[in-house]
């Protein structure tokens, strides 16, 4: 039986800090911390238990720079591993900012989905969907975004359901 | 070519025309006029001293005819009388009639003198020569061919011109034989004439070659001659008739006089009036122009001093005051505008850095909420709540014993986690306070210039725009500088777009550490400015890369807006009264932004 092959997201953003919150949000491991057997007695007073969580159904690449960005687009292409979904800042200096890598990534593919996560942009969301749109493949956002909502984000665009578990 | 510079000359030549129109006039129409009243005066002259001659040659001519007509001269000629001093001689030689010589000479019919006499009746001294000579000049006729009529001429001798007569003495009774002739003479006086008549007398040589009627105009004479006819009909000479041109003299002493008097009042009134001008209309100008002309180098431009009066010039430094004002307000505004851009692009970023700083706190905050599941406490609280009740059976509660403790390690995990979140959210909350502590710590401050701590403003502006890149940055800023006199906001964000712009290059260089060094040091003139040196290296600027580095980001495509750029820094620094230029030293040298910014002293601008 193959392995069965995630969706892929990538984030890009220049704040660390930030990069640490999607990282926190979207790779959210399965959690034990009570035995089995704990499990096993509260399954059986309750009829369920509430230790135990899924693993993220999509894997997550990161960047910090545009150019990086577009680099990891292209070489997914190539290697027939496109990504899903993009979640990309505006403001990331010193290389490119969002409108261009935005830009850039849409000519590579076509297809994939790109979410504009802006701070304080100095781009409207005409602006924008103008280079990364059509309108089916392009959302915008506005930070912070809370994680439960860039959770349902994340697995409507990878698995097309509303709950990321 | 100045206006005053064209008012002198405009009036040198309205005089120097002025000068020549009168000239003109004068050469044109009034010495014409003054000669011809000269010629015609002249010619009078000339027709005067002809009849004059004429009348002497007349009076000469009839009195030897009288004389010849007396019996005493028959009866001398004829030797019945002797010549002596009993005869009537000196009576005749009297009646030539002048002053001057008088020659007398008696011939008999075969022309022999018989007796002569040459007097000088004014010095009363004879000339026996001047008779002599007369003698010698008129022809003695004899015989049958002795003239039978009186003849008139003139004769140049050795003491001048004489007036000769000669007059045929007859017989008694018989009329036409011709028994000798009497000849007078006299001296024709130039001097007597000159005196006579004011004018000056000469005589001359027979032939001059021009036309006896020609007058010679000369400067204080009009020169003009008369034939003089010798005895023997044929000219001898001229008289040279000098009429003086007094007349044309005064009128033109007169003239220039009265030139000299319009010139003078001309001169006068021209230099009334280029004082005038020059004083109600030229220096006021050139205040004005002197004004204007520096105006635009100031900081601020001052009013004109006040010219109530009610001209055109008077409303127009009127008009530059007001036009000062309204520029001065427009400045004001813009340095508002400038002030307000700057912290508006300060305002964005904060913003941006206060969204992103909020990103960890809102993960923290969920990630509390998932560890504190609802569920799983809700869960707790029932195993709590069936364990208490004592319907519970036993059995059951030693289930929920074991699932009660053994839930307490996930109660101090999530304890722990939880300690950790609230640890980073203050983190956070620190950053974010401080974002915003810093944009308030200038967001108070004027429009206006002030003294500012440089090495305080490049400290922040650097760690701002380099901040939170992931590339290694060595950022090397000197430990102390003067103070500038600047506004600090616009500074401040002067120098960050700066820094971000060095940023920016010396992230495209393809080697080494990304350095940035930045120095200080003394303007041009020591005492007032100084200039701070950002030094990168980065890619190889190019001639147009330096030119276009202060231009509009044309570049940028709308609606994509890169901010505020070199451009908004070159204008903001003039503002200011500083300025910016880049420079390259070549190829893997490196670049350098030089920003001059006025040192803070007794800051006086020096305006109009």
């Amino acid at each position: 039986m193959g392995q069965q092959i995630l969706p892929r997201i990538l984030v890009v953003d220049d704040d660390p800090g930030v990069l640490a919150s999607y990282r926190l949000v979207l790779e959210e491991q399965g959690e034990f911390t009570m035995g089995p057997d704990i499990e096993a007695v509260e399954r059986e007073i309750f009829g369920t238990t509430t230790s135990r969580r899924p693993a993220s159904r999509w894997n997550v690449r990161y960047a910090d720079q545009g150019e990086i960005a577009i680099a990891l687009v292209k070489k997914g292409i190539e290697a027939n591993e496109p990504f899903t979904a993009v979640f990309l800042d505006v403001r990331m200096p010193p290389g490119l900012d969002g409108y261009d890598t935005a830009e850039e990534m849409r000519k590579l593919d076509s297809s994939i989905h790109i979410v504009v996560v802006s701070g304080f942009s100095d781009f409207t969301e005409a602006d924008l969907l103008e280079v990364a749109g059509p309108r089916q493949n392009f959302t915008m956002l506005p930070k912070p975004v809370w994680p439960a909502d860039l959770q349902r984000l994340a697995a409507r665009l990878c698995n097309g359901t509303t709950e990321p578990y | 070519m100045g206006i005053a510079s064209k008012l002198s000359a405009a009036m040198v030549l309205a005089f120097a025309g002025s000068a020549a129109a009168n000239y003109i006039v004068v050469s044109t129409t009034v010495h014409p006029m003054f000669d011809a009243i000269d010629r015609d005066f002249a010619h009078k002259t000339q027709a005067h001293i002809s009849e004059v001659i004429t009348t002497i040659r007349n009076h000469v001519g009839m009195e030897t005819e009288e004389i010849a007509s007396r019996d005493e001269t028959l009866d001398l000629i004829q030797g019945r009388r002797e010549f002596g001093a009993n005869s009537s001689l000196v009576e005749n030689l009297m009646l030539v009639g002048n002053d001057s010589v008088q020659v007398l000479i008696y011939r008999n019919r075969d022309g022999q003198t018989l007796w002569h006499s040459a007097v000088d009746m004014h010095a009363k001294f004879s000339m026996p020569d001047l008779a002599s000579e007369i003698e010698k000049a008129i022809p003695a006729p004899a015989g049958a061919n002795a003239q039978n009529r009186s003849n008139v001429g003139f004769l140049k001798t050795s003491v001048g011109l004489v007036v000769v007569a000669v007059s045929p003495v007859f017989e008694r009774h018989h009329n036409q034989d011709i028994a000798g002739s009497v000849i007078t003479g006299a001296v024709v006086d130039p001097k007597q004439i000159n005196e006579g008549l004011a004018v000056l007398f000469d005589f001359t040589s027979a032939t001059r070659g021009d036309s006896a009627s020609k007058l010679n105009v000369q400067a204080d004479a009009i020169e003009s001659q008369l034939e003089l006819l010798g005895f023997d009909g044929t000219p001898i000479g001229r008289a040279l008739v000098y009429t003086p041109r007094s007349i044309s003299k005064a009128g033109s002493a007169a003239i220039q006089s009265a030139m000299m008097i319009m010139l003078a009042s001309a001169a006068t009134a021209i230099g009334a009036l280029w004082l005038f001008l020059h004083t109600s209309i030229i220096s006021r100008l050139t205040d004005l122009k002197k004004h204007l002309s520096t105006a635009g180098d100031s900081g601020e431009i001052m009013s004109f001093p006040a010219d109530e009066s009610t001209d055109e010039i008077g409303g127009l430094s009127r008009s530059f005051n007001r036009m000062a004002n309204q520029v001065n307000h427009l400045r004001n505004a813009l340095a508002d505008s400038c002030y307000l851009s700057g912290m508006s692009q300060w305002a964005t970023t904060t913003l941006h850095n206060l969204r992103n700083g909020m990103s960890p706190i809102s993960t923290a905050i969920w990630q509390l909420q998932r560890n504190f599941d609802r569920q799983w406490l809700d869960t707790l609280g029932q195993a709590v709540a069936m364990h208490a009740a004592d319907e519970t059976p036993v059995e059951q509660k030693q289930k929920l014993n074991s699932f009660l403790i053994g839930s307490i390690p996930r109660l101090i995990d999530t304890g722990l986690k939880t300690r950790e979140l609230a640890a980073r959210i203050e983190r956070s909350h620190a950053a974010m306070v401080r974002h915003v502590a810093n944009f308030e710590q200038y967001a108070h401050q004027d429009a206006n210039s002030e003294s500012v701590d440089l090495i305080a403003i490049l400290r922040d502006s650097a760690e701002a725009a380099i901040i939170h890149q992931p590339l290694n940055f060595d950022l090397r800023l000197p430990e102390a500088s003067p103070s500038v006199y600047a506004n600090r906001i616009l500074l401040r964000q002067i120098m960050f777009n700066i820094f971000a712009y060095a940023r920016d290059e010396a992230s495209k260089a393809t080697h080494g550490l990304h350095s940035i060094g930045v120095a200080i040091r003394n303007g041009h003139d020591h005492s007032e400015h100084l200039t701070v040196s950002i030094r990168f290296r980065g890619r190889v600027l190019t001639d147009v890369d330096r030119k276009d580095a202060f231009e509009v980001q044309l570049q940028s495509a709308p609606p994509k807006s890169r901010g505020l750029g070199l451009h908004w820094c070159a204008n903001a620094l003039h503002q200011i009264g500083g300025s910016v230029q880049l420079t390259s030293q070549g190829p893997d040298r490196g670049t350098s932004i030089d920003i001059t910014l006025p040192k803070f002293q007794n800051v006086q601008k020096d305006a109009a």
